[in-house]
């Protein structure tokens, strides 16, 4: 076996194929040399152990311990006074702050003021703008009323076969005028009638 | 790194009792690849204080004591690279008197050991003092089965030289 002590190296470490360990077991027991070497490895492996076993070593560093364990360290005491001065000093300013102590700044309290009156009228402003909105909502609800009232009559007018003066369309002086010239044009063409404004204007002649 | 071989604890402990539990194998990992006492003091400190810092990205796919090594293996290396010491020696480290293996040969593999690649030592610890598997060793040091294999083979067969 050429290669023995790779497979020595790898029985002492337990790593050694169970397929190949007959074979091993066979040659070391052939084999003194193997065994020797075997022995060595063996007392090489214990003694390797054995001295990283017994190194002792101080390692307690307080400083490193108390950062991670979160014990309260030397120079957490002055941190700890000031946070109680902090904590006495903010307990002062809202003493101040609610009962209105302190005189502020004058500038600052026109500022307020001002902010305060512009917030006046914003809101007087949305008061007369909602108002303003009720108004043209009255207006539109007036005008959709009388828009019914007008239909109604027209309606009623209609059932009576009579032609209301509310339907018929306001015609200018100069669209009557118009009207009648064009008409008279016509007449003038008709000779067998004499016909005069108020003949044309009347129920019977229309019917006709 | 794939390194979900190697969650053998689940619990999640906070720092000062991870400090407590793992500081010591920290400081003797570090002195394996640093070979220098008070270089591994300082190496737990800041491995401590990276994993602190890096506990946010910590996915715990792995337990936190591979999480730990995984942070020294790196400061360790990192160290090396940047640093002009190198082989200091490990006398300065305090000897159990349980220790039972003889002294004067004890002595002589401290030498031996001291004659090593720093990775060479660090094989030496995962295997002989954490017992890790070479699947393991593996996957923490980012390099093939194969190749741990070969290179446990070689440090051993070193070490037999040396202190032959």
């Amino acid at each position: 076996m050429q290669d023995y002590e790779l497979k020595l190296s790898q029985f002492i470490d337990n790593e050694l194929p169970i397929d190949e360990q007959q074979e091993f077991f066979y040659f070391l027991s052939q084999n003194e040399e193997a065994r020797n070497t075997l022995a060595e490895y063996i007392e090489m492996k214990q003694g390797a152990k054995a001295l990283y076993t017994s190194l002792e070593v101080q390692l307690d560093d307080p400083n490193f311990t108390n950062l991670y364990a979160g014990k309260p360290e030397k120079n957490n005491k002055k941190y700890k006074f000031m946070f109680y001065i902090s904590a006495a000093a903010s307990i002062i300013f809202a003493f101040l702050f609610l009962f209105n102590e302190f005189s502020p700044d004058p500038i600052l309290k026109k500022y307020q003021n001002l902010q305060s009156e512009m917030i006046e009228l914003k809101e007087n402003y949305n008061a007369e703008l909602n108002k303003q909105t009720e108004l043209s909502k009255i207006n539109n609800q007036l005008y959709e009323e009388t828009d019914k009232l007008k239909r109604a009559e027209v309606k009623k007018n209609k059932s009576d076969n009579k032609i209301s003066n509310v339907l018929l369309p306001k015609k200018s002086n100069q669209q009557k005028k118009n009207n009648f010239d064009s008409i008279n044009d016509y007449l003038a063409n008709v000779p067998t009638f004499v016909v005069t404004k108020d003949d044309f204007l009347g129920q019977q002649i229309i019917g006709n | 790194m794939d390194i979900k071989t190697l969650k053998n604890i689940k619990e999640f402990l906070p720092l000062p009792e991870l400090y407590e539990k793992y500081s010591i194998e920290i400081f003797k990992y570090s002195l394996s690849i640093l070979n220098n006492e008070e270089e591994a003091k300082d190496a737990v400190q800041e491995v401590f204080v990276k994993y602190a810092n890096s506990k946010s990205s910590f996915r715990q796919d792995c337990s936190q004591k591979t999480w730990l090594l995984v942070i020294t293996r790196n400061y360790c290396y990192n160290r090396l690279q940047h640093s002009s010491f190198k082989n200091y020696g490990i006398e300065e480290v305090r000897q159990n008197e349980n220790y039972e293996i003889d002294y004067d040969s004890n002595i002589s593999l401290k030498e031996a050991l001291k004659m090593l690649t720093p990775e060479q030592n660090e094989l030496i610890y995962l295997k002989e003092y954490e017992g890790y598997s070479y699947k393991e060793i593996a996957e923490l040091t980012n390099q093939s089965l194969e190749n741990v294999k070969i290179k446990l083979f070689r440090v051993r067969k070193r070490l037999r030289e040396i202190l032959k």
